[in-house]
């Protein structure tokens, strides 16, 4: 068994690996000397950043019963202990999944543990070396738990609350991680190599399973912001009711926020709530278990289903002989059969049939639609144009691989950015729905609009990313000021769009005014792009 | 025979290592050049140059009378394989010959002719719809080969191409080579497998320390080998390593035994 000094080293050294081949893709003239020790600031710097950012959400979580609140605030300190508690779970849940996503996917998807297999270690270390080089990114989050269970037992003078809420705390990190983890590893381990419908149904399934997986996160969140009432709902129905929404609080999270109200404001020791919250603990634990074993298993024995035999050779159509539309076509297939790898193309869709349940009533407030249209193709334009960074992220270590046919960069930049006008155009033609009291014409136009924004949107950020790329890149840094000036550049962006909304009362025609600013903007963008790169 | 792609006084460096320094090597139609030098010599990264991957600090540098990182278009008429191959795992050969052939956009009937002929001559005709992701090393260099031949290039920068390779497609590899020299392409063949030189290069050029230290026609650098008994003698003297790998070579054996 492999000391835990040795493991910490090799964790670090995993680390490093993903950090250094950032950083010489993205100056590839540095010296190896310099990049190792900017790597190994960096391990420092990231855990730094990451350990503040759970401080500060800590304290924002934490602050709200230290302050005096304003005595026009008609808020008891239960209700407030609710909510909070709804928050400190969805946080730590939310941020556990994303972190330990994305380094369980960098680490499976480089191969990182590869020059590690040869090395004499046993299955259990590198089981537990696998496990901590995936979470890593996420154990700073574990100092929500901690500051906020403290920052109870202080106010309320309570070791029942600090019990409950650590436990809570500890179990939603262990739950989201091994969700993250037994996700990852669905994903990564069917990988469907051959064509027949058989293969083509399963590979379908293996994509509709992850993109639903997303779903049910957003749809968790959902359900935290608007769970109280819910319950109040339910309880105003009428009688026999009100047993379900009594039972339904001993339901995690709901019993999370009853445990924390019930070691908060009662004398002693609430041993239902306890012995609750170490029920689901266990089976945190057991999920987290499930999830571990497979990544680790996954990332050491992927497995290939459905092997092809001969099959005739198809050429290819001549309409289709172009790089750009090479490089979408291939785009499409790699988001379908790996759809972790660009997460963001699925996101708008799923969020679109949320927001048709929302408005299954149509609003016919003119003013309400107008704001409510530009609003939601910028917010939309700034969601999908990080989609071609997610593609050129996902490129991994092949970029050499398009240089090497002689692609020029202005046509990645645009490449990467045609899967969003499908995307784009798709989503809102189901957004368009909330529109149609405005008439066919004001909603085609919208439809038009949105898709020509989010394409310009797109094609720009994707022009900042792609100047930074070369044949030599081998993993693309998001580094601080290009990301600022991503935000800069959309910002600007949205300003024309802003603009005629707030003067559509005065302006006649108001939804074809904003399909010219939109066609014009994307026309400039194409030009700047066909000028800025080669 | 004309020059088609040619390095004058090139220098390569990073941070405080000097990759290249002041290599002069020219591509010939219809002729192999053989590039042989120990690991960490600077093959790659003059290969990386001509490639128009990285811009030299200084020298001169044109590929079919263009500078390759200011033309990357140029790429369309060279075929490369890179010394480590990495290719897209979720797509499958046939796939990634399509991509390769929209961006570099190969005329549709001549593709089709090319990926035919290669598929079987390569032995990958069975793995065309399977993913990379589940072919064995050997089928990933084949793949990486064939993606460097399917557009007819021009020119071949291959850097160690063999490597992988069973003896029986490395056999059809080299009789691709030599009909493909025939029919005028210029060939430039990074190597350790010295013998291999010494059979289909035309020419053969031995690097070391970012330097060409030796340079004529096969029947030059065989007469030298002759000379001292073989190439690798030649290879050994020239690069100046005989005394260090003798040292080795005792050290080894007492250590052993």
């Amino acid at each position: 068994m492999i000391g835990m000094r040795d493991l910490l080293y090799l964790v670090k050294v995993l680390y490093r690996e993903t950090a250094y081949l950032m950083i010489k893709s993205t100056r590839p003239v540095m010296s190896p000397k310099d990049a190792i020790s900017k790597s190994k600031r960096m391990w420092t710097v990231n855990i730094l950043i990451a350990t503040v950012m759970a401080f500060i959400l800590s304290l924002f979580l934490i602050i709200v019963f230290y302050i005096p609140m304003p005595e026009s605030t008609n808020v008891d300190i239960e209700t407030l202990l609710r909510s909070t508690t709804l928050s400190y779970v969805g946080c730590i849940f939310l941020f556990s999944f994303m972190f330990s996503t994305t380094t369980s996917w960098v680490l499976q998807e480089y191969d990182l543990v590869e020059p590690i297999k040869p090395l004499p270690l046993s299955e259990d270390d590198m089981r537990i070396l696998i496990l901590l080089s995936a979470l890593i990114g996420s154990i700073p989050i574990l100092i929500i738990p901690l500051i906020y269970s403290i920052g109870l037992a202080i106010r309320f003078n309570s070791i029942a609350v600090l019990i409950i809420a650590l436990l809570y705390g500890i179990l939603t990190f262990l739950l989201a991680t091994g969700i993250s983890l037994i996700l990852t590893s669905h994903i990564g381990a069917k990988r469907f190599a051959g064509s027949s419908l058989r293969i083509n149904i399963l590979r379908a399934l293996n994509t509709l399973i992850y993109v639903l997986s997303m779903s049910l996160i957003y749809i968790f969140w959902n359900f935290l912001s608007r769970v109280n009432i819910i319950l109040k709902h339910l309880t105003s129905i009428g009688s026999g009711l009100e047993y379900l929404a009594e039972s339904l609080l001993f339901i995690y999270p709901l019993s999370a926020c009853e445990g924390i109200v019930s070691g908060a404001t009662g004398d002693k020791m609430p041993l239902h709530h306890f012995v609750l919250s170490m029920v689901y603990l266990y089976l945190a634990y057991r999920v987290f278990k499930i999830g571990s074993r497979r990544y680790w298993r996954v990332l050491l024995r992927p497995e290939y289903i459905g092997v092809e035999l001969v099959k005739p050779i198809k050429g290819i159509s001549r309409w289709t002989l172009d790089p750009k539309i090479g490089l979408m076509i291939k785009d499409l297939k790699m988001i379908y059969r790996n759809p972790r790898s660009g997460y963001l193309f699925f996101f708008p869709l799923i969020y679109s049939i949320y927001l048709l349940i929302s408005f299954r009533e149509l609003v016919e407030d003119p003013t309400f639609l107008v704001i409510y249209s530009v609003i939601t193709y910028l917010i939309l334009g700034f969601l999908v144009s990080y989609v071609p960074y997610q593609l050129l992220l996902a490129e991994g270590d092949n970029l050499w691989l398009l240089f090497a046919s002689g692609i020029r960069k202005r046509d990645i930049a645009i490449g990467k950015s045609l899967p969003v006008v499908l995307q784009s155009s798709i989503v809102l033609t189901l957004y368009s729905y909330i529109l149609s009291p405005m008439g066919v014409p004001a909603t085609v136009s919208f439809i038009f609009t949105g898709t020509f924004y989010c394409t310009a949107t797109a094609i720009m950020v994707s022009t900042i990313w792609t100047r930074t790329i070369g044949p030599e890149t081998r993993m693309l840094k998001m580094s601080v000021p290009t990301f600022l000036l991503t935000l800069l550049m959309q910002a600007l962006m949205a300003i024309p769009h802003v603009i005629v909304t707030l003067l559509s009362r005065i302006l006649p025609l108001f939804y074809l005014r904003v399909l010219f600013i939109s066609m014009l903007e994307l026309l400039i963008v194409v030009i700047v792009c066909r000028l800025v790169l080669r | 025979m004309s020059v088609v792609a040619e390095a004058k006084h090139v220098v390569k460096r990073y941070g405080t290592i000097t990759a290249l320094d002041g290599v002069t090597l020219e591509l010939k139609r219809g002729k192999i050049v053989g590039l042989l030098g120990p690991n960490g010599s600077g093959k790659s990264t003059l290969i990386k140059v001509l490639m128009g991957f990285i811009p030299p600090d200084s020298g001169y540098v044109s590929v079919l009378g263009v500078d390759p990182y200011e033309h990357p278009d140029i790429r369309a008429k060279i075929g490369y394989v890179p010394e480590e191959v990495k290719l897209y795992e979720s797509l499958t050969p046939k796939e990634l010959f399509d991509l390769a052939a929209r961006i570099r956009r190969t005329d549709t009937d001549k593709y089709y002719r090319m990926l035919e002929t290669l598929s079987n001559a390569l032995d990958l005709r069975s793995k065309l719809h399977n993913l990379i992701g589940s072919l064995s090393k050997g089928y990933r260099q084949k793949v990486a080969i064939a993606l460097a031949l399917l557009h007819d290039p021009e020119i071949l920068l291959l850097d160690e191409p063999i490597i992988g390779l069973d003896p029986i497609v490395a056999r059809v590899f080299k009789e691709i080579l030599m009909e493909l020299k025939r029919r005028g392409k210029a060939i430039l063949f990074s190597t350790h497998i010295l013998e291999l030189a010494e059979v289909i290069c035309d020419r053969i050029a031995i690097i070391h320390r970012g330097k060409i230290i030796l340079e004529g026609t096969r029947d030059e650098i065989v007469e030298q080998a002759r000379e001292r008994g073989a190439l690798e003698e030649v290879f050994l003297e020239v690069t100046g390593k005989r005394g260090e790998v003798e040292e080795l070579v005792k050290a080894i054996r007492e250590e052993i035994i």
